[in-house]
């Protein structure tokens, strides 16, 4: 894992003298993601989302996840103010961040403060190192921040190219088989290996990809769109296959035979210091609870980027061995259902899922 | 293995948890290789039998992860309507909207990818103070819970001090 536990949130304003900032920057952020909102877009609902966020809501669910109300991806609208306001909070957050630390340090004069790397770039960093011929239409746009209401457009068109792509598929899509799906991925320049759950899954995150891509103002590059789709591929992608090979349905879940006992007794040292704290933190009130005045144990400042405990990398190789293979709470075959607020995308797969 | 989006909310929802704890709930990954896997502690509700015990579970997230939520089980007994013999917690914010194996929840008592880690906790400790019994996940349970509750209270009390080694 690339990253640590130490992810810039709202609660980093908790410790200076401007904590009245910490609402401003929560409502900054997608409740999906928990992230600065990227390329946000407005539902028919009035909720607002990143791109990707809430195509990915819609392709699972076809519900906006604030308020559950049905939507659909043709009526996202860009919400560019949403925009320009993140853009400006993260120019000045570290600046702000800082004068507030230092504010606090001096205030306190040797109390501790946060000693934490302000990095809220992550998604930005690749923006001007990769210029790619294949990338028609995908233009690097850094210099071109202040876009003009035209040149987004030139974005949408490409956008309902791709819609309009996939109604036209929809339409030759009465009858195809697996080699006829693998050739549309193959012609698109995206992997077409593994089986046909995978692939229409595959295909359904690719064109969100490139979708919110299109209504992007930073569009990024064709390759690190299938970057992204091969991370999608080793994680979520992964899932699928192994839900779907092995044939386990969310029911057995239920049935599974799951030594609890044996599990907790084998990471006693973990639980010990989880329940000293809780009950450290708790203080009941019942005596005949028995050994409950312990200390006042803190919790663990993972904010100070300490995340680490002692003989985790040996617990966390137990547990995956222990309870591997938890299928997905959803079968695939959920996602497939027909849902007459799907994408057109998805629709022609759904089509072609009750052919095939 | 490369950031998700997946993994970086669970960073998100692990720091707050930590730099904000709610009430008598503890939880947050079991380690830094898998973010996708937490333990978790949840105390018992005072004023319920369940007052005094600190009951552990375990959170698995599926990789698509806030589409979908996680399943919960505990770890130690919990003898609860909604609790599995196996541990598994069956309650509505842990099923997703397409998803209702009993067919009576609201649509908007179920997982949204708007909820959170803290909000199942929240509920699962409410669950305990106050069990549902009209799809009971353990059948036994549910029908001391209903008919014999001086027996069914008295049964928790025993497994909660069974639980912290004092019975
Ligand atoms: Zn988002
Ligand atoms: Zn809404």
């Amino acid at each position: 894992m690339d990253s640590s536990f130490d992810v810039p949130d709202p609660s980093d304003w908790l410790e200076t003298p401007v904590s009245q900032l910490a609402p401003v920057e929560q409502a900054l952020r997608c409740q999906v993601c928990k992230d600065f909102f990227d390329t946000p877009m407005i539902t028919s609902c009035s909720h607002t989302f990143c791109s990707l966020c809430i195509r990915r809501c819609l392709t699972n669910d076809g519900r906006c996840p604030t308020c559950r109300a049905q939507d659909q991806e043709m009526k996202l609208r860009p919400n560019s103010i949403v925009q320009e306001l993140v853009d400006a909070f993260q120019t000045a957050r570290p600046v702000i961040l800082q004068l507030g630390k230092d504010a606090k340090a001096s205030r306190d004069s040797g109390g501790r403060g946060k000693k934490r790397k302000v990095d809220d770039t992550d998604f930005e960093e690749d923006e001007e190192d990769e210029e790619d011929e294949e990338d028609e239409g995908v233009e690097n746009t850094r210099s071109e921040r202040r876009k003009t209401r035209s040149q987004c457009k030139s974005h949408s068109t490409s956008h309902e190219m791709i819609m309009a792509q996939a109604v036209d598929d929809d339409k030759d899509g009465d009858f195809q088989p697996d080699n006829a799906l693998r050739k549309k991925l193959s012609d698109l320049g995206i992997p077409n290996g593994g089986p046909r759950a995978l692939l229409i899954r595959r295909h359904t995150e690719w064109i969100n990809l490139v979708n919110a891509n299109c209504d992007s103002r930073r569009p990024r590059t064709k390759r690190e769109l299938l970057h992204e789709l091969d991370v999608w591929d080793k994680t979520q992608g992964r899932q699928i296959l192994n839900s779907s090979s092995g044939g386990v349905s969310s029911s057995s879940v239920m049935n599974k035979d799951f030594d609890g006992a044996a599990w907790a007794a084998s990471h006693d040292n973990e639980f010990q210091s989880l329940i000293a704290r809780a009950r450290g933190k708790a203080k009941p009130k019942t005596e005949d609870a028995g050994g409950t005045d312990q200390p006042d144990v803190p919790a663990p400042d993972h904010a100070s980027g300490n995340g680490s405990r002692p003989d985790e990398s040996s617990l966390s190789k137990a547990h995956t061995e222990g309870i591997n293979h938890l299928p997905l709470p959803n079968g695939v075959n959920d996602h497939l259902s027909p849902n007459d607020q799907a994408p057109p995308m998805q629709a022609s797969f759904v089509d072609l899922e009750a052919e095939g | 293995m490369a950031s998700t989006i997946a993994s970086r909310r669970l960073f998100h929802e692990y720091k707050l948890l930590t730099s904000n704890p709610p009430d008598g709930i503890t939880a947050g990954p079991v380690s830094e290789d898998d973010i996708f896997l937490w333990e978790a502690l949840i105390q018992g509700p005072d004023g319920t039998p369940f007052e005094g015990g600190i009951f552990p579970a375990e959170l698995k997230f599926p990789k698509d992860y806030p589409l979908n939520p996680p399943s919960m089980r505990f770890t130690s007994e919990v003898w609860h309507p909604n609790v599995y013999p196996t541990g598994l917690v069956c309650i509505s914010i842990l099923h997703a909207p397409g998803d209702d194996p009993n067919h009576y929840e609201k649509a908007s008592e179920r997982w949204s990818p708007i909820q959170s880690v803290e909000k199942i906790l929240i509920s699962v400790m409410s669950m305990l103070a106050e069990p549902n019994d009209e799809s009971p996940a353990n059948i036994e349970a549910a029908k001391m819970w209903r008919d014999r509750r001086e027996e069914f209270e008295r049964v928790v009390r025993e497994g909660v001090r069974r639980s912290l080694g004092v019975s």
